[in-house]
């Protein structure tokens, strides 16, 4: 069990929070990270306010990112990774390690980024319009298009890359979260599945659909090659 | 724009759209939010639901009429009670010392007396008088007189048809060559 000194910790959460490039890394590392806070949980659980604080910093960017997917608003994200870090501190003694304890964490902070969903009023006026938008198609693709312009001049201006990013907050729901949180890099497929509350075959059929209707949606607005 | 492209472009439209990161003061936020005495919202809720709960209690048993006697016959209830033995309450000189006496009744409450206890195996019987009714005796119906049905023969009147009138000569114009098909 490595010692959880700040020096080691903070080398570590720099090693969980970079992106590993291959599966062997990534399984490494996430089991080491996994240790890890589950030895601070055993410290913070008898009364050590320093491992809590540890645990927080190691895991704050996978919450808060969590959360912004589903938000889609930093401050409102913000909001709720705190409120996720306080619900967590008051449910720590409950938590008995079935599971490892960022899956746990991370599927907290879902339901509480879900619950602040579902009270956004301005949320819900977005996503109307969103969805609107998407039903009516044509005027989506005609307010995003600009067909005067070539494609390169599109590409050079920068819009190409946006016009990408609204496609992807016009996605349903269930696609956007499920892309955003599996294209984040941040976590893998188990803890989508965990956070989502759907098999990881499923996440890995939201994620290839939704791929599937983004370019769709771009050869719509005259980006395919044929 | 070939397929390999627009995975590209969706990558790192993603990628970028989920590049966001909390500021380092986020541990402090934390931290101060843990210390903050919880505020307990649903408090003064509870106390005004617990508060008009007990007022409304306190105010139907304030305002709820004495107990009446279920018995409808008043006149047998008033007879039994008048000629049921007064016997004085029986008191076990045991428990006497140490039982406290009853609480005396409030004087809107009607003494009852107790009621003689039919012993087991009693055959017992209900008689029910037959109420009064004002209804006339049955008298005899008269005859009903129907008239006698008569076969009358129906005579309908005559038809008269009247003759046609002539018919006019009648004229054909000889047909006329076309100049043209239509």
């Amino acid at each position: 069990m490595p010692q959880s000194t700040d020096g080691v910790s903070a080398t570590l959460t720099l090693m969980a929070s970079e992106v590993p490039t291959t599966g062997i890394d990534r399984g490494a590392a996430a089991a080491e990270g996994s240790a890890i806070d589950f030895d601070l949980v055993r410290r913070a659980q008898a009364g050590d306010d320093h491992a809590f604080g540890q645990l927080i910093e190691r895991n704050r960017r996978a919450v808060y990112r969590a959360a912004y997917a589903a938000l889609g608003s930093a401050e409102d994200a913000d909001d709720v990774a705190q409120e996720t870090f306080v619900a967590v501190y008051q449910k720590l003694h409950g938590f008995r390690g079935d599971a490892s304890f960022r899956t746990w964490l991370l599927a907290i902070a879902w339901r509480k980024a879900l619950d602040r969903r579902r009270s956004l009023t301005r949320w819900m006026r977005l996503t109307i319009r969103h969805d609107r938008a998407e039903e009516d198609g044509p005027g989506l693709i005609e307010q995003l298009a600009a067909p005067q312009r070539s494609q390169e001049e599109s590409l050079a201006a920068g819009d190409f890359e946006q016009k990408v990013k609204q496609l992807i907050r016009a996605l349903p729901r269930k696609l956007r979260d499920a892309i955003l949180l599996a294209g984040s890099g941040e976590y893998s497929y188990e803890q989508i599945g965990s956070m989502l509350d759907v098999p990881v075959g499923t996440v890995k059929w939201r994620v290839s659909e939704a791929r599937r209707v983004l370019k769709q949606k771009l050869a719509a607005l005259g980006y395919a090659h044929d | 724009m070939t397929e390999r492209e627009m995975d590209t472009a969706i990558d790192r439209a993603v990628r970028d759209l989920m590049d966001v990161d909390t500021d380092p003061a986020f541990r402090a936020r934390v931290t101060a939010r843990l210390q903050r005495p919880v505020r307990r919202a649903w408090m003064p809720r509870l106390a005004v639901g617990a508060l008009a709960t007990a007022g409304m209690v306190a105010a139907l048993f304030w305002l709820r009429t004495p107990p009446r006697e279920t018995r409808t016959d008043g006149t047998a209830a008033t007879a039994e009670r008048a000629t049921a033995p007064q016997t004085p309450p029986v008191v076990d000189p045991i428990r006497k010392a140490t039982v406290p006496a009853p609480m005396a009744r409030p004087a809107t409450l009607p003494l009852r007396a107790p009621e003689p206890s039919i012993p087991r195996g009693t055959v017992v019987a209900a008689v029910a008088e037959m109420p009064f009714t004002s209804i006339a005796p049955l008298t005899a119906i008269e005859p009903i007189s129907v008239d006698p049905i008569v076969n009358t023969p129906i005579a309908p009147p005559e038809i008269v048809v009247p003759p046609l009138p002539p018919i006019a000569e009648v004229e054909i114009s000889p047909l006329e060559p076309r100049t043209a098909r239509d």
